[in-house]
């Protein structure tokens, strides 16, 4: 996968919930249906990455009696995401109207 | 229970940042590993499979590491904080410089570096290994000692005419065995305009009757005056009918004819030069390989010129016989050039053999006598055929062509490798005592790290191929020993610059691609800066 879509496809996962880091390697493999897989050392950098350009910010919080480090979209991030994932609709639905053409 | 924070913080290895940044981090990654470690125990996996299983998930423990470091901070890891196999901390790499440095002790890898084929071809090939301060030095110092040796060595390689005449006269005036270095002064490279060629001919001719060469170079001296020579080519009846037209040309001819010997002074002169390149501490035999194009040459085709119009002239008049005996003297001029130990000397003895030998067949056929009984025809025809391009492909293929080919190569990559080693280390010891000294010199050590590894390789290359060369003057006894053994080697050396195939690349390409690579340098680093202004900043907000 490219590094701009990892990216789209984490901001949309923190879209809807704060998560922590094994809940997003594990979503993504689940909402995929195990076709994308993510490698977890690839994770924690692109974390790191997307809170040093000011679009998740990470917060420590108690969970199961310890505390765990949760991730969330901040407004600049949210922005991207906006622009990012219109971005893939042209794209994929570009794509989709040559590829499926014959079946439309 | 294992303590996951410490199975981290163990294979991790410091992060070089805010302490308590890096802690989290660690914590959290520590999270990562025991969730999944007990999702795999929850599965029924055993203690050992589920841990083996979790520690899968970060393989390369230095790489993520790395990247970590740079999504965190936005910098790349300090070089002296990397663990890898080109990190400046490792010994590998200090060893591999330590290793080029020794090689460097080594003279006879000194000695090849000296031949390296980059070097500018004046320096390298020119008649005189030494500088022109260096010959006034030489020229003092004969003077002094008066020690005609050098003051001859100053005569055959000084650039300059005026001095070249003056160390002349007082060799010889000290030694006169060594007035065959006139033969060098009767072609002054840029005479002056009262420059006397003649002179130093006629103290030749006196000191050495019996010498074609001699006269052969009086001869060329001759043609050069003429004033149209350069107009004709050498073949044309116009040059012939001016040559014949000159006496001086034609009695130098006749006396070159009727010399009894053949001698270009050059076993005198490689003797000359290989003492005082000893004496004077160059023991290099590329300098005496290159030295030996001080004495003329003189034009040896002259010789078949004036042959073939003599006999054509006896012809004309009815004297076949008489053509024959021209020939016959040409196949004696032909056996003295053959004995001779330069390829120059077989080459010109077997093409005045090849176009007498026509000639000599013609005539025999005109008054119907037997070509293979002949005496002309069998004296040219003993003359050994000479295959010039045969002669030059053998050398080409040969082991030592090849092993300076590969010294040629070698040598390249030795400097070059050389310079980004250098850079490199520049960078490296800055960064030692100031790791936040830029960001450009950590990717130049980054980037550069193979150099100081691949240094020594090259080294080795360079002195192994170069060994079986790395002679002595003293080794070479003759010129015609060391044009056997070093210069099919130094033909070799140099074929990456000289070479058909490569010399336009080399020559003319080098220092335009090395402008290329700085300016598409400075353009990625334009790039990167650009870009890094685009990034949003670290600090906004929700």
């Amino acid at each position: 996968m490219k590094k701009g879509n990892t990216e789209l496809l984490v901001l949309a996962l923190l879209e809807l919930e704060p998560l922590h880091g094994y809940e997003i390697g594990k979503l993504i493999a689940e909402r995929s249906q195990g076709v994308l897989k993510f490698h977890v050392a690839s994770l924690y950098p692109l974390l790191y990455r997307l809170e040093r350009r000011g679009w998740v910010k990470g917060e420590w919080k108690p969970a199961g009696g310890r505390r765990r480090r949760y991730y969330r979209l901040t407004a600049a991030g949210r922005k991207t995401l906006t622009e990012r994932r219109a971005l893939w609709r042209a794209f994929s639905g570009a794509i989709n109207r040559i590829v499926e053409a014959r079946y439309a | 229970m294992l303590d996951w924070e410490k199975i981290v913080r163990d294979k991790l290895g410091s992060l070089p940042m805010d302490a308590s940044k890096a802690d989290e981090i660690v914590e959290e990654l520590a999270h990562q590993l025991e969730a999944a470690y007990q999702e795999e125990l929850a599965r029924g996996i055993s203690h050992a499979e589920a841990a083996r299983r979790s520690l899968v998930q970060f393989q390369d423990w230095e790489k993520l590491r790395r990247e970590i470091f740079q999504s965190a901070s936005g910098a790349r890891l300090p070089v002296w904080q990397q663990k890898g196999l080109l990190s400046p901390r490792r010994p590998v790499v200090w060893i591999a410089l330590a290793v080029s440095l020794v090689f460097l002790a080594l003279p006879s890898f000194r000695k090849a570096l000296h031949i390296l084929p980059f070097a500018d071809w004046p320096d390298a090939w020119s008649a005189s290994a030494f500088s022109s301060k260096a010959l006034r030095h030489l020229e003092k110092s004969g003077d002094t000692q008066k020690y005609a040796r050098a003051l001859a060595y100053v005569a055959l390689h000084s650039p300059d005419e005026q001095q070249s005449a003056q160390a002349a006269d007082r060799a010889i005036a000290l030694d006169p065995h060594l007035t065959w270095i006139c033969a060098k002064m009767t072609r002054a490279n840029f005479p002056p305009p009262d420059y006397d060629s003649a002179r130093w001919l006629k103290r030749l001719e006196a000191w050495d009757p019996d010498n074609a060469y001699v006269y052969l170079l009086a001869a060329g001296v001759a043609q050069t005056s003429e004033p149209k020579a350069f107009t004709y080519a050498p073949s044309t009846a116009n040059l012939r009918r001016a040559l014949f037209a000159d006496s001086r040309w034609r009695a130098s001819m006749e006396q070159a004819f009727s010399a009894k010997r053949w001698d270009d002074y050059e076993d005198k002169q490689f003797a000359l030069e290989r003492q005082v390149l000893w004496e004077n501490g160059l023991d290099r035999p590329e300098k005496l390989l290159a030295a030996s194009s001080a004495l003329p040459l003189p034009l040896v085709g002259l010789l078949q010129m004036y042959a073939d119009d003599v006999a054509e002239q006896e012809e004309k008049v009815g004297h076949p016989e008489q053509a024959l005996g021209v020939y016959l003297q040409v196949a004696s001029v032909a056996q003295q050039l053959a004995a001779g130990s330069t390829d120059i000397e077989h080459f010109a003895a077997a093409a005045l053999a090849k176009d007498s030998h026509k000639q000599v067949t013609r005539v025999l056929q005109t008054l119907g006598r037997n070509v293979g009984s002949d005496p002309t025809a069998l004296a040219l025809a003993s003359i050994p055929a000479f295959d010039r391009r045969g002669e030059f492909n053998r050398r080409l293929s040969s082991p030592a062509c090849r092993a300076g080919r590969i010294v040629g190569f070698s040598s390249v990559a030795f400097l070059s490798l050389a310079c980004l080693s250098a850079l490199w280390l520049v960078c490296a010891v800055a960064l030692r005592f100031n790791p936040d000294l830029s960001r450009v010199a950590n990717s130049t050590v980054r980037w550069l790290s193979w150099a100081p590894l691949l240094l020594p390789v090259s080294c080795l290359a360079v002195f192994l191929n170069f060994l079986p060369y790395a002679k002595s003057l003293a080794d070479y006894p003759s010129p015609h020993v060391l044009d056997e053994s070093f210069g099919a080697f130094f033909i070799g050396a140099f074929s990456l610059r000289y070479s058909i195939d490569t010399n336009i690349w080399i020559h003319r390409m080098f220092w335009p691609a090395i402008w290329c690579a700085a300016v598409c340098a400075v353009g990625i680093r334009v790039l990167s800066w650009v870009r890094s202004r685009r990034e949003p900043n670290h600090s906004a907000t929700e």
